[in-house]
């Protein structure tokens, strides 16, 4: 891979994520209302006197202008400052750290469920197109896209907690709390796996060298596992990555009906507070995730397939 | 086509009220009174479920709409100017990519406040970005054709030469885009409205009714299920239409289809 390539891919990464850090900013400065007042309002249970808004605002920044707080807001971000929650006293930076963990299980969970099921189901179809397999497949992965999942977390809380008893409902810590999530969080990743694989592995298995793989007498597991499978890892992977960037879409809704505590709570629990310190801190994290995870699956791609010149120099 | 019936003529012909209580009913399994059974307050979950049918259509298919405006208008403009101006809109686009899209819906949402009304908003800035890329892209494959050239050479004016010439080739791909779109904001708004950013109680909107009704899930299984089933199908049908118009519209689907 050229260097020169590498670097400019870099800068890219980098001036995004400044700008994505201006529009994380610049949400909270769209909001109605004071925050001062309606945060203290809630903490106090009463109406706030002038003396304490003034107190709360001096605290946490807010009396200066919004182009000002940006700039401290991001000077400090660079030294790994994400400022105050409104609440309880604790650093935003605090806050993620503890519920990080919560959705990177949620999120490795969620991808080992879809590729339990997306790979055989993929690779099944794609053997025998039109076959039973592959129309179970295709029901599956509509099914799975058109499903909402939190109507589908429900379902199986009704199905394996409430009737079979066979799995805790509600909470986290243990492998079985995250069973019903990551089938939750799963199945819509697997939905689009499975018409990904299916369609690659089709055209691979078409293409000669499956055909001369098979004339030389190899075993259908070594043609398709070996051969054909192996060209359509370089998609699938591409995917995976994107999905992994997308991950906190789904996980918001997967925790808040599993009540796992996790950053979509977070995020979402500070929406209703108007805890703005912490919804920046959250989104400014899921960009900066989606960003990274993008960026680094650009330059595995290159790195990955030979085919691909990334630098624009003819080889 | 029967979805968007339902939609429209439902709520006129349907007498029962999906606003009105009757306590001595509460939580009635389905019957021949009550097809879909009753909720927690003795409401007729079918009337509820036909009224949403009109909030959830109507808005996917408003934000559908917006997206798609906004989106072809942008992709036209910088596809056929080019230059700053294509460079400036495009990473405006990539900016709005740089977030997963529900996350900052929810984020501009719940910010600006819960309301159907914001939910709409705040799903239309989120999602016009897609249909600009995949317009622009078919422009600037457009704009060098000799019919297009002939067009400016001729003297038409810029504005024509756009709109007769280069938006009707298009088209096509941003259209299968719009129909498949339509099931995707459904999901998202239902998503919204569940997590309590949309539609507030009473609204019959599915997404609020499976979050009102999570609480009944052992005694009352049709309070979340009627509703799931909704957007399912609703969905279902939205994705099976977008693929039938790729079908018919996007010719190399179909040689795709013959292998």
């Amino acid at each position: 891979m050229h260097w020169q390539y590498l670097f400019r891919r870099l800068t890219l990464t980098a001036v995004t994520l400044v700008l994505v850090s201006a529009v994380t900013y610049s949400l909270t400065g769209i909001a109605p209302g004071d925050p001062a007042e309606l945060v203290l309002q809630k903490q106090l249970g009463q109406a706030p006197t002038t003396e304490q808004i003034e107190a709360f605002r001096a605290k946490h920044g807010l009396d200066e202008p919004i182009h000002w707080q940006y700039l401290h807001w991001f000077g400090d971000l660079l030294q790994g400052d994400l400022g105050q929650s409104y609440y309880h006293e604790r650093s935003v930076s605090e806050l993620l750290m503890d519920r990080l963990p919560g959705t990177v299980k949620l999120a490795a969970g969620g991808l080992a469920v879809s590729l339990a099921v997306s790979l055989p189901t993929g690779i099944l179809s794609a053997r025998r197109p039109q076959g039973l397999a592959d129309h179970l497949s295709q029901t599956i992965a509509l099914l799975g896209v058109a499903m909402p999942n939190f109507w589908l977390g429900y379902l199986l809380i009704f199905a394996f907690s409430l009737k079979l008893g066979l799995t805790p409902v509600y909470g986290s810590g243990t492998l079985a709390h995250l069973a019903l999530p990551s089938i939750t969080l799963g199945t819509g990743l697997a939905a689009v796996q499975t018409r990904l694989l299916r369609a690659t592995l089709q055209d691979t298995l078409g293409a000669e060298f499956v055909t001369a793989a098979r004339t030389r007498g190899l075993s259908e597991w070594v043609v398709v596992g070996k051969h054909a499978l192996r060209n359509a890892l370089l998609p699938l992977l591409t995917v995976v990555g994107l999905q992994l960037g997308f991950v906190l879409n789904g996980a918001v809704v997967v925790e808040v009906v599993f009540q796992r505590p996790g950053l979509g709570t977070l995020l979402v629990d500070a929406i209703f507070d108007r805890n703005y310190p912490v919804v920046q801190g959250v989104t400014l994290l899921a960009g900066v995730l989606f960003v990274s995870v993008n960026t680094v699956t650009d330059l595995a791609y290159g790195l990955i397939d030979p085919r691909i010149n990334v630098g624009g120099d003819p080889a | 086509m029967t979805l968007t019936a339902v939609a429209l003529l439902g709520p006129e012909l349907l007498a029962t009220d999906p606003l009105a209580q009757d306590l001595t009913s509460r939580l009635q399994p389905p019957s021949p009174a009550h097809p879909f059974g009753t909720d927690r307050l003795g409401r007729d979950v079918f009337a509820r479920i036909v009224h949403g049918a009109r909030f959830s259509l109507g808005i996917a298919i408003t934000v559908t709409a917006v997206r798609f405006l906004l989106g072809v208008g942008i992709g036209l403009v910088a596809g056929y100017s080019g230059g700053w101006i294509d460079e400036l809109m495009m990473r405006f686009v990539d900016l709005l990519f740089a977030f997963p899209g529900i996350v900052l819906a929810l984020v501009i949402a719940g910010i600006a406040g819960p309301s159907l009304t914001n939910v709409l908003l705040a799903l239309a800035v989120v999602g016009w970005g897609t249909y600009a890329r995949v317009v622009r892209s078919e422009v600037l494959s457009v704009r060098e054709r000799d019919y297009v050239t002939a067009a400016r050479l001729s003297g038409t004016p810029r504005y024509r030469v756009v709109l007769e010439h280069v938006l009707p080739n298009v088209l096509g791909p941003t259209i299968v885009l719009a129909a498949l779109d339509v099931g995707t904001v459904i999901l998202a708004t239902a998503g919204l409205s569940f997590l309590g950013l949309g539609a507030q109680p009473p609204t019959p909107e599915w997404g609020t009714m499976i979050a009102s009704g999570r609480h009944y899930l052992q005694t009352a299984w049709w309070l979340v299920n009627v509703p799931g089933i909704a957007i399912v199908l609703t969905v279902l049908g939205f994705t099976l239409l977008g693929d039938g118009l790729r079908d018919a519209l996007d010719p190399d689907g179909r040689t795709n289809r013959g292998r």
